[in-house]
């Protein structure tokens, strides 16, 4: 195996080396970096400690640092790629390290290495919908996400140096007619920037004819807006269209309220143009028409400046209660949507009521809406 | 110029510290051996599998630079549309979940990317035929490196 090994890599390019794994090294270091920082604030955003607030504006705010996540992602691929590849030939070194740290630092590639490969591939898995592995996304990608970015930094701690010193060394690289560093990064940074083309259009609109490869096209769906759980997965077809539904407001208010749609639908109602933004990275404006939460909160009697959660008639879901801070309650943006691009909802898109509020992530835009709890 | 201990001693501060947070999580997790499995499983696949293909491939067509960035690209994009073509995603219920014919989408991709490195073949051809002196022909041909410039 060894031996196979070395005689294959006997024969390298001049392009396993240093300088050309230093500019690859420095365009990951920034990929994995936005990931990373996106991706915290996006975990911040659903599970809010207490000590962090998102603010309610501007309503795009969210969709850019989603949309950048997923995109950054999407365009490391070729990167990680190419830089493994740069720097094969040290996988076979042989002694495998000098010395005790040196055998450290390599034993921290393993987290590094897999772990880089694992964020990229989970993510590009989970916004193809596709979960062959037997635990659940969400939390694998951020324990990965702490492992492989703890791995990064002892990694450029290690290698700053060598860095330096090889960004600093414009030697000119002999190929020898075979493919020159500037061919071969320019292919790395075609290969990034096709993927993007080809996949940006599920968040930016004006793309989506050329994202060929968009794992959704904004202007597909009910009432043409994409849908990422049907009225069906969430096995609330028959409780949607009960009579008996009604809206109930309760918690800390003077006047409980209990409603009917059409109720609902006689109260003062207020537009506006919200987007949807999934985790998984695309998203779609559409035209929102209901109740903003506010004033249902001060039909009620609640008091200016209460906090309110917003329960779904889902019975299974990690997501079947959102919570709004008083801020988003104050917002008149902050609706209960009982129409989408002037129709009544699609059952998949909430029907009767959902919640849709400014700058924030899809999966808390709670659909199906059965009771609103003041607090 | 003597290497500074300090960015390796702050590295390893720093990134002891990140990977502490996201081995406790994991350990909360219900199936951390499993996690650790895919993430290894992932690393010796690559190394093991991936990159001495990739490696012997390159070897191949290491006189054809632009054959070699059409495969490096088209490489890319088969593993990356994997799943999409797959459509393992697909659900009965979402019609608006993996809406696209990513096959088509994959080809008309591949089809971009060999009828770039066709016509940069022959552009360059045409040029290198056209004026030998190197100089004059600054971003002519991508055989030369002049990434220092």
């Amino acid at each position: 195996m060894v031996l196979a090994a070395r005689r294959l890599l006997r024969f390298r390019s001049p392009l396993h080396d240093t300088r050309t794994a230093a500019l690859l090294g420095v365009a990951l270091g920034v990929a994995f970096s936005i990931c990373f920082l996106t991706g915290v604030l996006s975990h911040l955003i659903q599970q809010p400690p207490s000590w962090f607030t998102w603010p309610t504006g501007p309503v795009w705010l969210y969709r850019v640092t989603q949309g950048l996540h997923v995109a950054t992602g999407i365009a490391a691929v070729p990167l990680l790629l190419a830089k493994l590849w740069t720097v094969y030939p040290h996988f076979w070194r042989w002694p495998p390290a000098d010395g005790v740290a040196a055998g450290l630092e390599r034993l921290a590639l393993l987290p590094l290495v897999g772990g880089a490969l694992f964020m990229l591939a989970s993510g590009v898995a989970n916004i193809a919908l596709w979960y062959p592995w037997g635990f659940g996304f969400r939390d694998a990608h951020w324990s990965m996400a702490w492992v492989t970015t703890g791995a990064l930094a002892v990694h450029v701690g290690a290698k700053l140096h060598l860095t330096r010193q090889a960004l600093a060394d414009r030697q000119p690289l002999e190929t020898h007619g075979g493919l020159s560093r500037r061919g071969f990064l320019g292919g790395v940074a075609a290969a990034a920037g096709m993927l993007t083309v080809a996949t940006v259009g599920q968040t930016v609109r004006p793309l989506r004819a050329v994202s060929v490869l968009g794992p959704r096209d904004p202007a597909v769906g009910p009432q043409g807006v994409p849908v990422n759980k049907s009225a069906t997965a969430a096995r609330v077809r028959e409780a949607i269209v009960d009579p008996a539904y009604r809206l109930v407001v309760d918690g800390a208010v003077e006047r409980p309220l209990s409603l009917s749609l059409d109720d609902l639908r006689s109260l003062p109602q207020r537009e506006a143009q919200l987007p949807i933004t999934c985790v998984e990275g695309w998203s779609a404006t559409g035209w929102w028409r209901g109740i903003p939460v506010g004033a249902l909160v001060r039909m009620a009697g609640g008091s200016d400046g209460a906090e309110v959660d917003v329960v779904s008639l889902q019975r299974r879901s990690s997501f079947r209660r959102s919570h709004l801070d008083a801020d988003r309650v104050r917002d008149p943006d902050t609706l209960l949507a009982l129409e989408l691009n002037g129709a009544p909802l699609h059952p998949d898109h909430g029907f009767p009521v959902r919640l849709i509020a400014p700058n924030r992530p899809g999966v808390l835009q709670t659909k199906w809406i059965e009771r609103v709890v003041v607090r | 110029m003597t290497p500074s201990r300090w960015p390796v001693v702050l590295g390893v501060l720093v990134g002891s510290g990140l990977a502490t947070v996201g081995v406790v999580s994991a350990l909360e997790e219900s199936k951390p051996v499993l996690l650790a499995g895919w993430v290894v499983g992932l690393a010796v696949a690559h190394d093991l599998v991936v990159a001495p293909v990739v490696l012997g491939v390159g070897r191949l067509v290491r006189r054809w630079p632009s054959v070699a960035v059409g495969l490096l690209l088209s490489g890319v994009v088969v593993l990356f549309a994997f799943p999409f073509v797959r459509g393992y995603g697909r659900r009965a219920d979402d019609p608006s979940a993996l809406p696209r014919d990513y096959r088509a989408g994959l080809l008309v991709v591949l089809a971009v990317i060999w009828a770039a490195v066709a016509l940069r073949a022959l552009v360059n051809g045409l040029l290198s035929r056209s004026c030998p002196p190197r100089p004059m022909c600054r971003r002519a041909r991508w055989t030369d490196d002049r990434s220092s410039s």
